[in-house]
Formats: C-alpha cells, structure tokens, sequence
C-alpha cells in the first residue's frame, strides 16, 4: 500500500490542497447473478489504449478525463497493440511492461472464465487516465458514458484498477 | 489521483446497476471518495495486482474481488489483500 | 445637452464644479480663463514634473511657491494615465503629499493604438470616490480618497495620499491582520454597494472604459488568442518565473482543449454584467468599483484600508466587484502555498460580512449569487493567465499552473465550492 508521500509532487499537491469533499454514501446495486455466470468487465485508470487510438493528453493539467475502449477480441488478436499514455511520473511501468496483467489482468480473467470461475468476459473493457486534478468532466461526462456502454454489454460486475 | 478517479467511476457505474469492486493503492484517498466495494492491495504504486509473472496471486486477487462482490452487505465494504 | 445615457459624461454636482475651482481660489483671487486658453484645454498635457507643480500652484492654488520648490516628485502613472505624488515640505516644517492624476486627452498605448481609452474615465473615478463620501458613514474603516480638487475639462484631479501602503501579501502572512481586513473589506463592500440599490444620485449610466474593459476580462483572450500572443511577444520578458515560450504552448494547448466550452459561460458573463447572469438568483445590480486588484486597495501600516484607481467603476452586477478581488486573493495565496482550506475561510469570511452589510436580513448568501460570484472568479483567474495583463504577483510554473486548473473548474464546476462556501459562511 502505497502513501501520499510516495506521490510525485505535482498530485500530491493537488490531492492536499483540494480534497475532494466527503462524498457520502456510496449507491450500491448487489450481485445480480452468480459469479460463475456473471459477465466481468475490467476499467483501468492506467492510460492503456490501442496504438490507433489517439492518445490521452500529455498535460497534467489538462485534465484528460476522456477513456479508451478496449475490445476484448482486439486485444486478443494483437496484445503488442495496447500502449500507456498517462501523464503520471509517479506510475512505475516497470510491471506492465513486463505483465500486463499487473494493471489490467484481461489475460488472467480469461483464464477464470475459461475455468467456468465466471460467466464471461465483457466485449468491451475501459481505460481512463487516472491523473486527474479536475474531475468535473468525469463525473458529469465521461463516467456516466463509460457506465452506460458497459451496461449496453450487460455487464455484471467491473472490477476497477489505478496505478 | 488514480485511486480519486477510479473511485468516482465506480460511484458512476454503481449508481447504474453494475456491481463494483475497486482496488486501491491509497487508502487515504479512496477513502475520501468512498466507493462501494473496495479491495485494499498492499502493493505499490504501478502495481495494482502485485508482481509480474505472478499468475496464482493475481488469479487470488480477481477471486477476492468476486468473493467481495457477492459477500458486502453494506456499502464502503473494505477488504485488505492478503498476499 | 448632456443626456443621462451618453457613456462619456457624467453630470457633475455643483459643489465641485470644476468652473467654479478655475475661477477662484483660496484668497478670491480670480482667474479668469481666456477663450484662447480654454480652447487649448483641448490639448491640454500634463507631461514632465514641472507641468504638475506648475499645474498645482497656478490651476488650483494647491501648493505656494515655496512648497512647490521644495517639493519631490514620484512617478505613478501606468500606461495610460499620468500620475505623480507630490511631497512636499510645508510652512510649519513638516512634511505632506498629494496625488494628482491625470488623463490625456488621447489615450492609447503607443504600440497599439487601435485600442482607445475613453478619456472622460477619470470623471467615473471622481463621481464614484464622491459618491463614497457622499454614503460614507461614521466609523467605516475603509476610505476613499478625499477630492482636493477637480478639472474636469482638462482632466486632472488633485487628491488625498492615502499612503504607500504595504504588500498584500505581507497581510496575507499575518492571520490576524487578514482576518480583520478582509471581514472590513467585505462589509464595506456590502454596505456601498447596498445604497446604491437605494440611491438617489444618477448612476444608471454606462461607463464606456468600463464596457470596453469587459472584453479584455472575459472574452478577448478566448476570441483573439493571436492577439494576445503578440502583445506578450512585446510584454513578457523570459526572465519571469515562468518562460514565455512555456506560457505560450499553454495558452495554446488549453484553448485548443477548453475553449469551446469556456467561451459560452465567459459570454454569458460579459454580456449580462449590466442584468445580471440569467438563471442565477443573484445578478443585484449595483455601482461596481470595476477594478478591484490588488494594487486598487492600500493597506496602510496601521491597518486602514484605501480603494483608489476607480476609473473602470460602473453600474452592473455585485459579482463582478468579488469574483475580481477573490481572484486576486486566490492567486497570490496560492502562490505563498496557503492551504486551500484556510484560503477557502478567508474568501467565507470575506463574503460572509459582505453578505451581512448588503442583505441585513439575509446574511448566508443564497446559493445562485454564490454560483454567479464564483463564475466571476474563475474569469478574472483566467484572464489575468491568459490575457495581456497578468496578476500582481509572479507566479511559478506550478502556482501558474494551479490557478490554471482552478479558474477552469470555477468556470465550469463551481458546484462543489459553492456548496463548501456555504458551509465556510454559516460556520462563520
């Protein structure tokens, strides 16, 4: 487990000075389903995105609080064709260089659905780039979008994952 | 900030009927945001599911998240890897 | 005939009438005014030191002849305008000072001269210093200067020094002091700008300068981003803190990202300043002071506070007068790394007393207005970044960025500080 004093300065500043107001409550919807039938999505903050995607934006301050789909099938095909884009220099890539299943464990979650641990794999799976000082578009914008493509895909259950 | 962005996606996909488990890297700042279900990793940053190569830990990992989902009773249910 | 809705005449009240201070002086001598010299108030110039002493002894019986020698002058004029203050010694031995201002009658900036400064502005400063006086109370620890004198046909007021003051962000170290300054400033905000909702003195009147200057707060740098660039290509030297070439690739890359999204909520702005923002609850229409930075306040040694500088002050929205002067606080906390939640008080305590002197009955500011004030902010911080002319303090690559990120979430998702301000205000 990490701390803030292992942010790089730069988020770490943003996280002390503006911190983000107690939220409450979270909404909670149950399991629908058994694991063993349930349709798993994967949404990372890691900045991945398949070579022809356009990049997410190399300015911090920027905000970039777009996302990227990642199809299951495209992934498959050609792995080498997912990169990082992320403006963080704290996010030590050493491990999803060499794994990517250390940030977005789509291989591993095959495996579980190949095993009959889980129904399915979802189609599409979802990576944002987690450095965000401004959240304002994400949380009116981006999320509700991202929310809305993996309920189209009937997904059950998203298992979500920062770096 | 991962860990605030992640947070608020999943409030975000919650709040549309998909069942959520977040891992967190700082508990500091997921806290703040308090999503629904949440899966403490003792790991650093960058490294969300532990080590490369390491196949039974991160098939562990997935298969606590499942477990998290069907067990959490109450919303902010916070478990801690255990490596 | 002077109609009450030219933008470039006021009415001037009687008692400074400024024929009356041309034609007599402190002994009855009369000055009489030949049509040849009255013509020439035309191209009437103060320029060099001796055209203000000679001004202040001989226009307007201000300083003797001795005075005048022994007196010393500083340079305080901007761009535009002229400005010295005179010191001087007087007979008993000690030592006093004066401002005296004054417009030219074609003001622009050398470089650019398709920008004009309406030259009737310095009528603005002195209608609205003399409202004050007229509204001001006993025991109000914030003042404007005292007019000395007035020539309206050649432009040139004589007033009270309300001293050099000291840097605001000194006041910004001492907690105590910022406490009880901006709680003063708050309420004598609140309480001017309140009796001009009741006022019985003309002031629906358009301020051209002001109208002018309302582009360059909210709009211009979106629309004219070449523009700008060309006046910081002349401006900015690389010297700052942050490069220009820095601060050129991102003012580009952050209206390539944002623009489309800011330029709406900045036009909303700028074209209701005179109604108040539509669909907020608050837009009260009040007679602004229009420039409320910084270097607009002085803060004596002693702890009295001066507004000065009020040629921009105009009849519109209260929100413009706080989003300008938060902005303002804003970045120069931020740039001597004040946490946010201790800069989130000051700006609670300095709303808080405005809203008790302008809503007696209702001293929590309804959430509308704040939305609005807020908006307002978020504009001036983004200007002052991305405009030609830049904050009062040098800010560092970080802090530049900081504010940045900022004014884009005032502008476009105020919500979560609105709801925090108002927290701040009733636990005041």
């Amino acid at each position: 487990m990490a701390t803030l004093n292992d942010m790089e300065p730069a988020s770490r500043r943003f996280i002390e000075r503006y911190p983000f107001p107690d939220l409450g409550k979270p909404p909670i919807a149950p399991l629908k389903t058994q694991p063993e039938k349930a349709r798993v999505a994967l949404v990372t903050t890691a900045g991945l995105h398949l070579d022809t995607d356009r990049p997410f934006s190399s300015s911090f301050w920027l905000s970039d609080c777009s996302f990227r789909v990642i199809r299951e099938a495209d992934y498959f095909v050609d792995p080498g064709r997912l990169v990082v884009s992320h403006t963080s220099k704290e996010f030590d890539r050493s491990g999803i260089d060499r794994d990517i299943n250390v940030v977005f464990p789509l291989p591993r979650l095959k495996e579980i659905a190949d095993a009959g641990l889980v129904g399915s794999v979802a189609p599409r799976h979802l990576s944002f780039m987690g450095s965000l000082p401004r959240t304002g578009d994400l949380r009116k914008r981006t999320a509700p979008e991202a929310a809305r493509i993996l309920k189209d895909d009937d997904v059950d259950l998203a298992i979500l994952t920062p770096v | 900030m991962c860990n605030q962005t992640a947070g608020l996606i999943a409030r975000a996909l919650e709040e549309v009927g998909i069942t959520t488990v977040t891992l967190s890297l700082l508990k500091e700042v997921t806290s703040k945001i308090n999503p629904p279900r949440v899966l403490e990793m003792p790991f650093g940053f960058g490294h969300p599911l532990g080590n490369p190569d390491d196949r039974e830990g991160q098939t562990r990992v997935l298969q606590t998240c499942l477990d998290l989902a069907c067990q959490a009773r109450e919303p902010g249910t916070t478990w801690k890897f255990d490596p | 005939m002077i109609s009450n809705y030219d933008p470039c005449h006021v009415p001037v009240n009687n008692a400074l009438n400024s024929v009356n201070s041309l034609h007599s002086g402190p002994e009855g001598r009369i000055l009489k005014m030949s049509l040849a010299e009255s013509r020439k108030s035309e191209t009437f110039e103060l320029l060099e030191d001796h055209d203000f002493l000679d001004y202040l002894s001989k226009h307007c019986d201000r300083l003797s002849e001795a005075e005048s020698e022994s007196a010393r002058l500083e340079d305080l004029g901007g761009n535009i305008n002229r400005v010295r203050r005179v010191i001087y010694k007087t007979a008993g031995g000690g030592e006093e000072s004066l401002i005296i201002k004054h417009v030219p009658r074609d003001g622009h900036l050398a470089r650019y001269p398709a920008i004009k400064f309406c030259d009737r502005r310095l009528d603005r400063e002195h209608n609205w210093y003399h409202w004050c006086h007229q509204i001001s109370r006993p025991g109000q620890n914030v003042k404007v200067p005292d007019i000395l004198h007035y020539d309206r046909e050649r432009r040139v007021m004589v007033m009270e020094d309300l001293g050099r003051g000291k840097a605001f962000d000194t006041l910004l170290q001492s907690a105590a002091d910022k406490k009880t300054i901006l709680s003063n400033l708050g309420s004598f905000l609140g309480s001017t700008h309140r009796a001009s909702l009741a006022s019985t003195v003309p002031l629906q009147m358009d301020n051209e300068a002001a109208r002018q200057n309302r582009r360059y707060v909210f709009t211009m740098h979106v629309e004219e981003p070449e523009t700008v660039t060309r006046i910081w290509q002349d401006s900015y030297k690389d010297q700052d803190r942050i490069s220009l070439s820095a601060r050129l690739s991102m003012k580009d890359e952050y209206l390539d990202k944002y623009a489309g999204q800011i330029r709406p909520v900045l036009e909303n702005l700028e074209n209701s300043f005179k109604t108040g923002s539509s669909g907020q609850a608050g837009g009260k229409i009040v007679y602004t002071h229009g420039d409320l930075h910084t270097r607009s306040i002085i803060l004596s040694q002693e702890g009295a506070i001066g507004i000065i500088d009020a040629e921009l002050s105009d009849y519109g929205n209260a929100c413009f007068d706080l989003g300008i002067f938060v902005a303002h606080l804003w970045a120069h906390s931020i740039s001597l790394g004040i946490p946010q939640e201790e800069v989130l008080k000051d700006t609670a305590g300095f709303l808080g007393q405005y809203s008790r002197a302008f809503e007696p009955g209702q001293p929590v500011p309804d959430s509308g207005f704040l939305a609005d004030f807020v908006q307002h902010a978020g504009a001036e911080m983004l200007r002052r970044l991305l405009g030609p002319a830049g904050f009062n303090t040098d800010l560092s690559r970080e802090a530049f960025i900081e504010v940045l990120i900022t004014a884009t979430d005032l502008l476009l998702d105020g919500d979560y500080l609105v709801a925090r301000l108002l927290e701040a205000i009733e636990d005041l």
